[in-house]
């Protein structure tokens, strides 16, 4: 089954499909505020008519060159491609202003190819044994898992957890509209025959995810570079990263942890590594003025954060972080159910992907060198001509689904619906999974209270579900506790 | 008196709350298999909608008294003007086909996000609808949306 998965992921259709899915990678993440989630959800569309592992390599394949791309951004405009990219800006565009921009690209590509590798390979051997323990799960734990991947992404974004649950109820609420899966009673259509279906799950990441950040985007304008140029040889950087390699392994390390728990991911993992890297440096006051470890540790963390994000999506159908869950929605699209029987029922398509995505860690390297001067030049595109032509593409897309106009109707209320979420604070991603979990987490909720006659008492009967309380409940309280503890230490209080 | 910018967080609070309200009053009439997880959920953002408003009215009126006519962030109008051509561009998708509203988005969105030299914002607009034609209509052989008009 892995031979066959390589032999799958070699292939020509596999390796065509892989270099262009990573050429639309890097420019998805070079454009500020068009990351992989909305380069994902505008793919899909597309790929609704393709054959299943084309579809999916092309999205993992975007998925893993996005993490490179934003570092293109972040170097010389010192505006992060994406939020994965953040901490980049602070050592790399000081590297960039030092006349030595092509050197920190290079540092960036070793970086991120060797930790994208690294990851694939936490992957590989992770999620086989991981989906032999998630047989044992049983339908009322399945309903609890998936309630607190919600709470955890809901809970760990932003700085008020309420707004991240409000998020993943409206999410969720969405996944409702149409046929009920169990007993095959319309709900929410208020006499409209568009709704009979219920909303497809592409309109709604196009609406809610992809319009929303492309005029958030638009809002705050491009910055942009004036020259297009970059001085400063790659490949130069790109071999001197080789000898920083604990640099490289720890921040890697930091990825793996943040993106195989839900509420992690690249936006923590990233900010994290470089921490933990200014932290154990000799010298920590070179970092922000143009050190190697300060951008090695981001990119590091961004792209082994991405392969393990795909852990719990692959083996328990619960996505970690917004970007696997919608690849968990391609999945669905196409009729796979992640999860439980996945490794045994579709193994071979499971290990090409994998596989491609360490063939994805190569190209880009290749891609990055011989387009380096055209993408370095798409960063002096204004976004008042990029972003309108990308809002095409969104209703494009949305109508190309079913053909149906509603559908474009549809995905401009929730682009306004993100839009708002967005400018109020309330993050996008619980609603997304919401969206993606929603089926999921119903069918298992009524399974397990038809198995137990109606006994609500099916949720707590194993010590799993109990453990999957106490941390669902930790994460809604634990915030609040902390601060009304810093209010009364600022207050001076004692007891 | 709350300023403009909690006025649309409290005024989206109780979008929401009537949302959520109008899916529990519908919720009801279901068989009860089938409507109890969407009104557990309704019920439950009801009262997480009803604490977070409550806690939007008590942090204003603990907060520094500042002019009630706070004017709503100029930024966000650029923003409202984008949808409110992407509005309009359904409107001329309706009349007349994808093509015609692809040419309106890049336009419209182009003038709105700054665009200063109206030529070139018209040039590639019309250029953006003929790579529509071109890429979907003639390649991919995708038949899009022709208007009532067409």
């Amino acid at each position: 089954m892995v031979l066959d998965g390589l032999m799958q992921a070699i292939s020509p259709v596999s390796l065509l499909t892989i270099l262009f899915g990573v050429f639309t990678g890097i420019v998805v993440g070079i454009v500020p505020g068009i990351g992989a989630g909305v380069g994902m959800a505008l793919l899909l569309p597309l790929i609704f008519n393709a054959p299943p592992f084309v579809g999916l390599m092309l999205l993992l394949a975007l998925w893993a060159a996005d993490g490179y791309g934003g570092s293109i951004s972040s170097i010389l405009l010192n505006v992060p491609g994406g939020v994965g990219a953040v901490a980049t800006c602070f050592d790399g565009y000081p590297m960039s202003q030092q006349g030595k921009g092509g050197y920190a690209i290079g540092l960036a590509m070793a970086a991120s190819m060797v930790a994208g590798i690294l990851g694939t390979m936490v992957l590989m051997l992770a999620a086989p044994p991981f989906s032999r323990f998630a047989v044992n799960i049983n339908s009322a734990d399945y309903a609890v898992l998936g309630l607190l991947g919600m709470t955890m992404i809901g809970g760990l974004s932003g700085k008020e957890p309420i707004k991240g649950l409000i998020s993943a109820s409206i999410g969720l609420m969405v996944s409702f509209i149409g046929f009920d899966l169990i007993s095959g009673f319309v709900r929410y259509s208020f006499g409209t025959m568009y709704l009979y279906d219920g909303i497809e799950l592409t309109v709604v990441l196009i609406g809610v995810f992809a319009i929303s950040s492309l005029v958030e985007a638009g809002q705050e304008g491009g910055t942009v570079a004036q020259l297009g140029k970059i001085s400063g040889r790659v490949w130069e950087g790109f071999f001197h990263a080789f000898r920083y390699p604990l640099a490289i392994l720890r921040s890697s390390v930091v990825g793996v942890i943040l993106g195989a728990l839900p509420g992690g991911g690249v936006s923590i993992a990233n900010l994290m590594a470089y921490e933990v890297e200014r932290r154990v440096a000799k010298n920590p006051d070179r970092f922000g003025k143009g050190a190697p470890e300060g951008l090695i540790a981001p990119e590091a963390a961004n792209n082994s954060c991405q392969p393990a994000a795909l852990i719990p999506t692959l083996t328990l159908g619960i996505p970690a972080t917004s970007a696997s869950a919608i690849f968990l929605g391609a999945l669905v699209m196409y009729g796979i159910q992640p999860g439980l029987n996945l490794f045994q029922s579709k193994g071979v398509l499971v290990w090409a992907l994998m596989w491609g995505i360490i063939i994805a860690s190569f190209a880009y390297v290749i891609i990055g060198v011989l387009f380096a001067n055209f993408f370095v030049r798409l960063t002096v595109v204004p976004v008042e001509y990029l972003i309108p032509i990308t809002l095409v593409t969104c209703y494009i897309g949305a109508y190309s689904i079913h053909s149906n106009f509603y559908d474009m109707i549809a995905v401009f209320f929730f682009g306004l619906l993100g839009f708002f979420m967005r400018t109020l604070k309330y993050p996008v991603a619980p609603a997304v999974l919401g969206v993606v979990l929603g089926p999921v987490v119903e069918i298992n909720f009524n399974r397990a209270l038809l198995i137990s006659d109606g006994s609500y008492g099916a949720f707590f009967s194993s010590v799993f579900s109990w453990v999957l309380w106490i941390i669902l409940a930790a994460v809604i309280v634990v915030p609040y506790l902390r601060k009304a503890v810093r209010g009364k230490a600022g207050s001076g209080r004692t007891y | 008196m709350l300023k403009k910018s909690e006025q649309l967080e409290v005024g989206f609070v109780l979008f929401l709350m009537a949302i959520f309200g109008v899916f529990l009053a519908a919720g009801l009439d279901y068989p009860p298999e089938t409507r109890r997880l969407p009104l557990l959920i309704s019920a439950l953002t009801i009262v997480l909608l009803g604490i977070q408003l409550f806690s939007l009215l008590a942090k204003a009126r603990r907060s520094q008294a500042s002019p009630a006519g706070e004017a709503v962030p100029v930024d966000w109008r650029k923003s409202l003007l984008c949808f409110g051509v992407l509005g309009i561009a359904l409107a001329v998708a309706f009349l007349f086909g994808i093509i015609v509203s692809s040419v309106t988005i890049v336009f419209g969105c182009g003038l709105v996000f700054g665009a200063r030299n109206r030529v070139k914002l018209s040039l590639i607009s019309l250029a953006t609808g003929l790579v529509v034609y071109v890429v979907f209509v003639r390649v991919f052989n995708v038949v899009l949306y022709r208007g009532i008009l067409f």
